[in-house]
């Protein structure tokens, strides 16, 4: 990322442990990177990396268990429950499920009122602004005006999770995280929902945190991607570079495992043991060495740091430099 | 290669409380022997009711089966005695489910659970049937030891091996995979895809593939249909499916896929939505998204039309094209 670019967001040594039955669960472990302005940033990993969790935290949904999110300039982390509210007019979320993440109970303008009401911008007598205002939302979201007083069990996916969307911009946002916003529908109307994210980035500067476990998604929509395994981020960088020289092996297996739309191009599949393993109480190392076909026991020795391989490019694997070198 | 399995005008229809469903509407479609069909199609397209009626699994009411033939080796499945038919089911037609995490029984021990299927089929002892779980638990990559824990202590990938092990124990000559992979992540669906594969062909089984990933078609189907409100639209060979296609929903559906080998900065979408099922089109179905729809298509219902090398497309535009054959 160039320095000339203005950092909207950034995160430092960000953690969050939830305490489980069975110990401590590392959701988020010691995560670090910036984003910049009007950029977007993918999150990918398998579920369970801590991607969603990493969304939530940075929103305080979550309350982190160690580090800071300085987001413009104001630590987050350190906000009294009254800047908070301030902040969310800035910070916003789209969740993932469009069933389950709307109120049955009410109405499509009520729904995206809602935050308008919650933040003070329309007194409660003026309803011919707020109704406006509201309208105008639907427009720019793509919602048909005659479904105002609609409820979301009337509705499909796509519209529903306009309706997400919707009640995310009412209040202007800067910056909003997308916790897997298109997994629950179908691909036609995947296709009409990430144009209209697009859309509304440009048209209003926003910046995202785009979380998805869809490879091909992610590659479309970002200008950076983050790679994350139980917890930590393997790998960050330019989103070309990243499907261009992956240089982590769990990277590397991950983009090796999506099936190719050409039916003439042979998949060269890494094949990986296994599956995820715990991230309760996780053990010092590298935690993907269980599943890595290059793992040798200095891998789990201690902590491996995220270094730069190259300009904006880190990778957390203590063999990066040779993986590196072995490409060129 | 013979047919193993031939779908004719296939008619099913579900009484609910907003109307009659039209779910499948004349659908027909050949299965050869020893081949992997795929079948894509969005929410609502009718591929799991299609699955469910070869598997007799239809409940009556509310569903309805109006009209139509499933002959499995000439047999009519339809119009056979109960236990004629249940002697195939499982036995012969074999099924994967959707979603691992619901298909098990969570109180019955995953060993049971495949000898359970033996027993309903064969006639030896709970011992031996005992001895092919475990047999087949190996074959689906688990270890034997396992046979005696309970669905939940197993991850959702070996959740979906435990389901194979079920659906392939005896060796049926046809699989119908409803999105088997769907609910897994990247690198185990890859795992789980693989281990599919090696079994059909190892058992030499035909296999139909229900997905909505094209990379999945691509890389696992010889012959793709693609449905659309309750018929096939196009059906032909992968490579022509991939590089050939004719019919503007297939047309659609692949530009509205972000793809990793390629750059688009934009997507294409299919405007609009999956049509009622309740209130389809009278003409085409797919008439009220299709951007070069005529007076034509909305009144007159397209016959499938054979462009050539088995090529079929449900689509007036296809009669001008390289008339291969006589209309079917």
């Amino acid at each position: 990322m160039s320095a000339s670019k203005q950092t909207i967001l950034s995160v430092e040594h960000l953690k969050k442990y939830f305490q489980t039955a069975s110990g401590q669960l590392h959701a988020v472990d010691d995560v670090n990177f910036t984003l910049a302005k009007g950029e977007t940033l993918g999150v990918v990993g398998e579920s369970g990396c801590g991607k969603s969790t990493l969304g939530r935290t940075i929103l305080r949904l979550h309350e982190p268990t160690d580090g800071k999110v300085i987001f413009d300039g104001k630590d987050v982390t350190a906000c009294s429950k009254q800047e908070m509210k301030k902040l969310r007019e800035d910070m916003q979320i789209i969740f993932q499920d469009p069933f389950a993440s709307i109120n049955p109970r009410m109405t499509v303008s009520q729904t995206i009122a809602e935050p308008l009401l919650i933040q003070g911008r329309y007194k409660p007598g003026d309803k011919e602004a707020l109704n406006r205002h509201v309208r105008q939302v639907m427009d720019r979201v793509g919602l048909a005006q005659r479904l105002v007083n609609a409820y979301p069990h009337e509705l499909d996916g796509g519209r529903r999770q306009r309706i997400g969307i919707g009640r995310a911009l009412a209040l202007e946002p800067k910056f909003i995280v997308c916790d897997e916003p298109v997994s629950a529908l179908d691909v036609s109307i995947q296709a009409q929902i990430l144009n209209l994210m697009q859309d509304i980035q440009e048209e209003m500067g926003l910046t995202y945190l785009f979380i998805t476990h869809d490879l091909s998604v992610v590659k479309h929509l970002s200008n950076q991607i983050m790679v994350m395994y139980l917890g930590q981020v393997v790998e960050i960088c330019d989103a070309k570079q990243l499907f261009r020289a992956p240089v982590h092996p769990y990277t590397k297996a991950l983009l090796s495992a999506i099936p190719i739309p050409d039916p003439r191009v042979k998949m060269n599949k890494i094949p990986l043991k296994d599956e995820l393993s715990s991230p309760i109480n996780p053990k010092p190392g590298c935690r993907f060495a269980k599943r890595c076909p290059y793992a040798t026991p200095e891998c789990t020795a201690g902590d491996i740091p995220l270094c730069e391989v190259e300009p904006g490019h880190s990778v957390a694997c203590i063999k990066a430099a040779q993986f590196k070198d072995a490409m060129a | 290669m013979s047919d193993i399995l031939k779908i004719e005008d296939l008619v099913i229809q579900y009484d609910t409380d907003s109307g009659c469903v039209h779910a499948l509407n004349g659908l027909s479609l050949t299965l050869r022997e020893g081949e992997t069909l795929g079948l894509v199609g969005e929410t609502g397209a009718g591929k799991t009711t299609l699955a469910r009626s070869i598997m007799g699994l239809i409940q009556c009411p509310p569903g309805k089966i109006v009209s139509g033939k499933i002959l499995y080796r000439g047999e009519d499945l339809l119009t056979m005695k109960e236990k004629h038919r249940q002697s195939i089911r499982g036995k012969e037609i074999s099924m994967i489910f959707q979603d691992p995490m619901t298909s098990l029984n969570p109180v019955t021990t995953v060993g049971d659970q495949i000898a359970e299927a033996v027993m309903a089929h064969e006639k030896i002892g709970k011992k031996q049937a005992w001895e092919k779980a475990l047999e087949m638990l190996e074959t689906v990559g688990i270890s034997r030891e396992r046979a005696s824990d309970y669905p939940h202590q197993f991850s959702g990938g070996m959740k979906q091996r435990v389901i194979i092990a079920i659906a392939l124990v005896l060796n049926p000559k046809i699989l119908l995979a409803d999105e088997p992979t769907t609910a897994l992540d990247v690198t185990i669906q890859v795992q789980v895809l693989d281990t599919i594969q090696a079994l059909r062909k190892k058992l030499d089984m035909s296999m139909i593939l229900i997905t909505h990933d094209l990379g999945i078609v691509a890389q696992t189907c010889e012959q793709v249909a693609i449905i659309y409100g309750g018929e096939v639209v196009e059906y032909a060979d992968v490579f022509t499916i991939f590089e050939n296609r004719m019919h503007p929903y297939t047309q659609g559906l692949f530009n509205s896929i972000p793809k990793l080998n390629e750059d688009v900065n934009r997507l294409v979408p299919i405007e609009g939505l999956m049509p009622d099922p309740t209130n389809l089109p009278t003409g085409c179905k797919f008439c009220t998204r299709c951007q070069h729809a005529t007076d034509r298509c909305r009144e007159e219902h397209p016959e499938m039309i054979d462009v050539g090398n088995g090529h079929l497309v449900r689509c007036f535009r296809a009669e001008n094209t390289n008339a291969g054959g006589e209309q079917k």
